[in-house]
């Protein structure tokens, strides 16, 4: 990632205070930037899926990327209703692309519906606490709550806006639109799905309670707990019984999400640094996970199904190499980057005296640990008479050959990494 | 009273860049036809941006 060092007399502030371009954002907005990119790059293909191929999406993807990037600078509540709903609105369209497809369709109309419910819920959250604080800024809510007893309608409020952002990372229980969605959308969106709005999200979540709501840390990390809890335990018991490997990485997600929460309800530095770590990884296991599955394709039509991996690695043995060390690292195995991330999160858990839930962390990664190591039994262990369509797009290539050399590699840029993530969750916590 | 100043709209540059690019590219996707050329040609378009955002963003990490 390029590091640019800037003089220290920098604006950070704009738009009388609404959005904030410290080191956090240019940590989380790379990270999203990049994602954003793999995807797109992906779906420059001469031929194929003619549902994609229209101009359109790259515009409305653009437009999502906007919202993304102003959900994370966002530090007011009127600036994060924006962004949002920015995010949001092209990213229901592009779900539902597929127009000769009913489960694109039905995946749109899911995405669009609960997607509105979580707007929803995250709209009156606001309206409650700007009404008990006076003020729509995040440090004008946290000057307010400074020493005064909350009333419940408060703690309502906060609640459910911490909801409506759980909705968008898919952090269970909130999470029911995941698989269906990812299983519906063409494939290219479900990577992006998979990457970046979930960055976005998390970091608006990071911004909101260690904000606003950074002086009620105790109020909180309750309800994170809670989500973080059942985000791991429903990740990992639903991706067992997936059969296909979009639905599974859509549990997937939904356990790594839990994972990340882990960290964000430690309330502290190294809870975000090791949220920032862990989302550094996240989205490049990501991007080379997807790009192995845009390729799940016989005689042209996408063949997504687990069982469809059959024998890759006598078929494809690079792409079952690649896929390999993807699933190893989504295990959380040392010392690939997925192991890091868990490590840094789990032990800012532990050190902010929660030590159950760091243990939960543990037990699903085992069990996630199977429904990884399955698809490699049957890349490796069992044999195909109908094998996937050879050839990989240069993008693909790329893509994947970028994230392969982060997930290997990330052990020897860690301490940069860790002293940028340091200073970005410093610039978020302390700055206030 | 609102005064405009435009160090009030620096940091948030990288945002308004993009959503430039994206207007631009509106004007491409809508003159050049609803083909899979013209879809490439927006995303290969729309790429050097995300680029320069990329690094643009970065500069903000220490």
């Amino acid at each position: 990632m390029l590091l640019v060092i800037n003089s220290d007399q920098v604006i950070t502030s704009a738009f009388g205070g609404m959005f904030s371009a410290d080191s956090f954002a240019g940590f989380m907005k790379a990270l999203v930037l990049l994602g954003t990119f793999a995807a797109l790059a992906m779906s420059i293909r001469t031929s194929g899926d003619d549902d994609i191929n229209k101009p359109e999406y790259s515009l409305l993807i653009l437009l999502a990327l906007v919202g993304m990037m102003l959900m994370i600078s966002a530090d007011n509540l009127m600036a994060l209703y924006m962004g949002v709903e920015l995010q949001s609105l092209p990213l229901y369209v592009v779900a539902a692309m597929r127009t000769s497809s009913l489960r694109s369709s039905e995946a749109g109309l899911k995405y669009f519906l609960l997607g509105a419910l979580s707007s929803g819920l995250l709209l009156y959250g606001a309206s409650l606490v700007y009404g008990i604080a006076g003020t729509t800024d995040f440090d004008g809510i946290a000057l307010a709550l400074a020493g005064q007893d909350l009333p419940p309608v408060f703690i309502i409020g906060m609640v459910f806006m911490i909801c409506g952002l759980a909705f968008k990372i898919s952090a269970a229980p909130f999470h029911m639109w995941t698989p269906d969605v990812y299983e519906g959308s063409p494939t290219l969106v479900t990577a992006l799905f998979a990457i970046a709005p979930k960055v976005a999200a998390i970091s608006l979540l990071m911004r909101l309670t260690y904000g606003a709501f950074g002086g009620i840390a105790d109020q909180w990390q309750q309800v994170l707990v809670a989500l973080s809890v059942a985000s791991m335990v429903i990740g990992a018991l639903g991706a067992i019984m997936q059969t296909d490997i979009k639905r599974m990485m859509a549990y997937s997600s939904i356990a790594h999400m839990g994972y990340a929460t882990a960290g964000l309800a430690a309330g502290s530095v190294a809870g975000a640094t090791g949220v920032m770590i862990y989302m550094t990884g996240y989205v490049f296991m990501g991007a080379g996970t997807f790009a192995i599955i845009l390729l799940m394709r016989r005689d042209g039509a996408e063949a997504t199904k687990i069982v469809d991996l059959k024998g890759l690695s006598r078929t494809h043995p690079a792409l079952a190499v690649g896929l390999l060390i993807m699933m190893f690292s989504m295990a959380g195995i040392p010392p690939l980057a997925g192991f890091f991330g868990k490590w840094y999160v789990f032990l800012a858990a532990v050190e902010a005296g929660l030590v159950p839930l760091a243990v939960i962390g543990v037990v699903t990664s085992v069990v996630g640990a199977f429904y990884y190591l399955r698809i490699i039994r049957l890349m490796y262990f069992d044999d195909t008479d109908t094998p996937l369509d050879a050839g990989i797009p240069v993008a693909n290539r790329m893509v994947l050959g970028a994230s392969l050399a982060v997930v290997l590699l990330f052990f020897a840029g860690l301490g940069s990494l860790l002293g940028a993530a340091d200073t970005a969750a410093v610039a978020l916590i302390m700055a206030r | 009273m609102f005064v405009f100043q435009m160090a009030d709209i620096m940091p948030a540059l990288p945002e308004i860049f993009l959503a430039a690019v994206a207007l631009v590219l509106v004007l491409v996707a809508a003159y050049g036809g609803e083909t899979a050329a013209n879809a490439r040609r927006v995303t290969q378009l729309a790429m050097p941006g995300l680029s320069l955002l990329c690094c643009w963003s970065s500069t903000a990490i220490r």
